[in-house]
């Protein structure tokens, strides 16, 4: 999938900080993940695309938390191979990724 | 721009009714099957497509058949409690009306300790996390529905 960085739409960044906010704050608790990733917040998240991607990534870097399914969502990569483990490895490899593609 | 987490009883307020005591911070970095089984590098979870690791090969779905099966890998048998047996691990499996929830282990002592979920590690009473709560601070574990033993690894037993 193609992608580039766009300059951030105020809107559409606030809005992400608010899902986030409310995602993190909802599911915090949780360790099926089954059940986070059909968070309501989470998933108009990933209704607004590819856009949403460097605001992921920004979130990623700062803080962690459940992007994992997203950025392979949203942008088909993989920068990891398949059966990797150890989360914060994944991490890493996502915001190299990110960094590569100009997106962080 | 994110709020704190606030200490475990303001979302399981029935850890108020007995001790229980945070044993290690805050993290994402594995939940509470991992933390069961003895792993703190990786977040367990059949969906391995969402970069989750999971021991086995099953469907990319969260029922607790799968995660029994999971604990079965690890070396644990279903059994009948969660009564202390010397030389014994036991783990807890919690589930609500829909899917499994929550493992805690069983410590030595008897006690029980569980991740909770990206939060903080506690050691507590079985009892404490069982809740239907829906308010929207709860962590709403459900109930126990299950329980699986494993001859306790030697590094853990007391001499």
């Amino acid at each position: 999938m193609v992608m580039q960085a766009a300059k951030a739409d105020p809107e559409l960044e606030q809005r992400f900080d608010e899902l986030a906010a409310q995602w993190t704050r909802e599911t915090q608790g949780l360790s099926n993940s089954e059940v986070i990733l059909e968070h309501p917040a989470y998933l108009e998240i990933l209704e607004m695309g590819p856009p949403a991607v460097p605001l992921i990534l920004r979130d990623f870097e700062q803080r962690g938390w459940h992007w994992h399914a997203a950025l392979h969502q949203l942008t088909e990569a993989r920068p990891y191979p398949p059966g990797t483990r150890g989360r914060e490895r994944m991490r890493q490899a996502w915001l190299a990724w990110g960094r590569e593609a100009g997106l962080l | 721009m994110f709020e704190t987490l606030g200490p475990p009883e303001s979302h399981l307020p029935k850890l108020e009714h007995g001790p229980y005591r945070v044993t290690s911070g805050e993290t994402n970095q594995y939940n509470c099957i991992a933390w069961a089984a003895g792993d703190t590098g990786d977040w367990w979870s059949p969906m391995v497509d969402a970069g989750h690791y999971w021991p086995i090969e099953s469907p990319q779905q969260a029922t607790l058949e799968v995660v029994r099966a999971a604990f079965e890998h690890e070396g644990f048998e279903a059994c009948e409690d969660g009564e202390l047996v010397h030389g014994v691990e036991k783990i807890a499996l919690f589930a609500d009306e829909r899917t499994w929830t929550h493992v805690a282990r069983q410590l030595e002592s008897g006690r029980w300790t569980s991740k909770l979920g990206s939060d903080c590690d506690i050691e507590h009473e079985l009892e404490a996390l069982e809740g239907f709560d829906d308010s929207p601070d709860a962590y709403r574990y459900g109930q126990v529905v299950g329980f699986m033993s494993r001859p306790r690894p030697l590094d853990q037993r007391a001499v």
